[in-house]
């Protein structure tokens, strides 16, 4: 915050001039984020941690040799060691091995749920603000029904009826519960979208309701959702976690949120399979909030 | 303002129905047949088989069984679960342990909460309000089983505080559950009530207030104080309707037979009546405190009026 309060002038200068070397070229507002992003040390930690950790779910023999279902009863609840870095569970699997093969479900959850959402609230919410009227109020009254039921609890009943294994439940349950306040947030800038000059031009050209909301309205009101569903990337893993570490989560996965509720029951004789799950499951939580706040200062007009 | 309230009690019995109709669709649509699941392993007779069908309305289509359902839920009969105890029994002996907990959580989240994200403010930019900020994220980012987790880990190895509250009436063993159960809303209410009063203290009434000569204190305690809440209520007053529904992950590590700790069982007993009971009441309760603070907001902010 302060060194960005800093910032301006320099930052002023440096644009001025490269404005002018562009010859005119005007930038959009994304460019101008983008620019703030790779400036900002915060944006740039989280982005690293993020890739670090799409690396470990995409491919995670890169990270391990060893492999997490190869446990062996006789090496229960060892303390780290140069075999294996955070030592071996209850089970005798190793700890680091299962830490790496966890990030694939989490960020699984994370990123299927944030598109369900993403969709889910796009279309609702850019039907509500660009039509209005009854279509507005049906959408309002759905919002309020799905918006009384909390997520941990709703997704509770939801996953008590589906007997799936895998990540799909949880995806399933997430999507359908959280795209409440995403599509207001989409609504309310559609609605300031739609009175700007540039629809009435394109209205008057000609285009239809179909062109003017896809190519006009949707890239214009995009911004807030996005920083939005990028803090709900890293709630929503936090929440599956939550749902595994209750019992009803994933099944038949490798999860962060299943071992450390395997583990909790015996902490006080072995920190470490509490332990390194738990930072894992902090770390990805903190670099998706950090992103989306860093992505939200940059998009924000009043901080330049 | 009177109007007001009653189109906002009309959207909220709306809300009211679809979210249950929802859940007891879920509950009950998409499992199995209940009366095998009631019998358990021994097959049923026909006509048993009939006589169960016949009183638990299961000839009836869905929206008749659901109504049923309600006629019942809302003349406070809350029928039995699948053993056979009353559902109205549990709720009444769980629910005073799940209000003492969620209430200090509140309390804690109020006073320390408003009172550090003030100090926080009027400190903008320093070491103190760097570390808090910093905290608060971490506290955020943190899932709330990991933090209760560990405090139980802390509070048994040292003997710090007690780990197994149980049915234990004494209050000094609610404040460790509470700190874990309120955690989350603390550190939001500090991050909010940081950037709302930081917000006013820029303000031209302050501004004002202060040429004017008035004391420091008032100018923060009366003119900033009054108009940075009113986001900060709003935030509390949802809260608190959550931290009742929220209690689940708390109870299950202290061991606190409350709501939230019926509401596990249930789950894992795949006890479909008590879960959709439980879920619905609670429900309820969230529904009621969304409206409070909708019309708390208009007593407490005289600009907005309510046509």
């Amino acid at each position: 915050m302060s060194d960005q309060n800093a910032l301006p002038p320099a930052d002023s200068v440096v644009a001025l001039a490269e404005g002018e070397a562009g010859a005119g070229r005007a930038r959009s507002l994304a460019s101008d984020a983008w620019r703030d992003l790779r400036k900002n040390p915060i944006a740039i930690i989280s982005a690293v941690i993020i890739v670090i950790l799409v690396l470990m779910a995409v491919w995670p023999s890169l990270f391990t040799g060893a492999d997490p279902a190869a446990c062996d009863l006789s090496r229960s609840l060892q303390p780290p060691s140069s075999e294996a870095w955070f030592g071996y569970n209850l089970q005798g699997c190793d700890i680091y091995a299962r830490t790496i093969y966890g990030a694939k479900a989490s960020l699984q959850v994370g990123l299927y749920s944030v598109i369900g959402v993403a969709v889910i609230a796009i279309v609702l919410g850019m039907l509500a603000g660009y039509y209005g009227g009854w279509a507005d109020a049906v959408i309002a009254r759905v919002t309020d029904i799905v918006l009384g039921i909390p997520l941990l609890l709703g997704a509770i009943v939801i996953l008590s009826s589906v007997e799936l294994d895998g990540v799909w439940p949880v995806v399933l349950a997430l999507a359908l519960l959280g795209w409440t306040s995403p599509a207001r947030i989409v609504r309310s800038s559609v609605i300031s979208a739609k009175g700007q000059d540039y629809v009435q031009a394109a209205r008057m050209l000609g285009a239809n309701d179909k062109r003017i909301m896809m190519r006009h309205i949707a890239p214009n009101a995009m911004a807030p959702v996005i920083v939005v569903l990028t803090i709900a990337l890293g709630s929503f893993i936090s929440v599956e976690a939550t749902l595994s570490f209750l019992g009803i989560g994933l099944k038949g996965e490798i999860s962060w949120g299943a071992d450390i509720a395997d583990a909790t029951g015996r902490v006080r004789n072995a920190l470490g399979p509490v332990l390194f799950p738990s930072t894992f499951l902090a770390l990805t939580v903190l670099a998706f909030i950090m992103l989306g706040d860093a992505v939200r200062e940059a998009f924000d007009p009043k901080l330049r | 303002m009177f109007r007001y309230i009653i189109r906002r009690l009309l959207q909220m019995v709306l809300a009211f129905f679809g979210t249950t109709l929802l859940v007891y669709w879920l509950m009950f649509a998409a499992s199995g047949d209940p009366i095998a699941a009631l019998a358990g392993e021994k097959p049923l007779s026909p006509s048993v088989r009939q006589a169960l069908i016949q009183e638990f309305h299961l000839d009836q289509p869905f929206i008749v069984q659901y109504l049923y359902y309600m006629r019942d839920l809302l003349t406070f009969d809350l029928g039995v679960n699948t053993s056979g105890r009353d559902i109205g029994q549990i709720v009444a002996t769980a629910w005073p342990y799940t209000l003492k907990l969620a209430f200090i959580a509140f309390i804690f989240v109020v006073v320390v909460g408003i009172t550090l994200g003030v100090i926080v403010a009027m400190k903008r930019g320093g070491v103190f309000d760097t570390v808090v900020l910093l905290l608060t994220l971490i506290v955020i980012s943190i899932p709330v089983f990991v933090i209760g987790s560990t405090l139980a880990l802390f509070g048994a190895k040292w003997g710090l505080w007690t780990t197994n509250v149980g049915g234990s009436g004494k209050l000094l063993a609610y404040l460790v559950p509470a700190l874990v159960l309120g955690s989350l809303s603390l550190a939001t209410a500090v991050r909010l009530t940081r950037s709302s009063v930081g917000e006013n203290l820029r303000a031209d009434y302050v501004r004002t207030a202060k040429s004017k000569g008035l004391k420091r204190s008032r100018v923060v305690g009366v003119h900033v104080l009054r108009n940075s809440l009113i986001p900060v209520i709003t935030f509390l007053g949802i809260e608190l309707g959550g931290l009742m529904g929220g209690a689940i992950v708390t109870e299950k590590i202290f061991n606190i037979p409350g709501i939230g700790f019926e509401l596990a069982k249930a789950i894992g007993l795949e006890d479909g009546p008590t879960v959709v009971t439980i879920v619905s009441l609670l429900v309820i309760v969230y529904l009621l405190m969304n409206l409070l603070v909708d019309v708390l907001y208009a007593v407490l902010d005289p600009r907005i009026r309510y046509e």
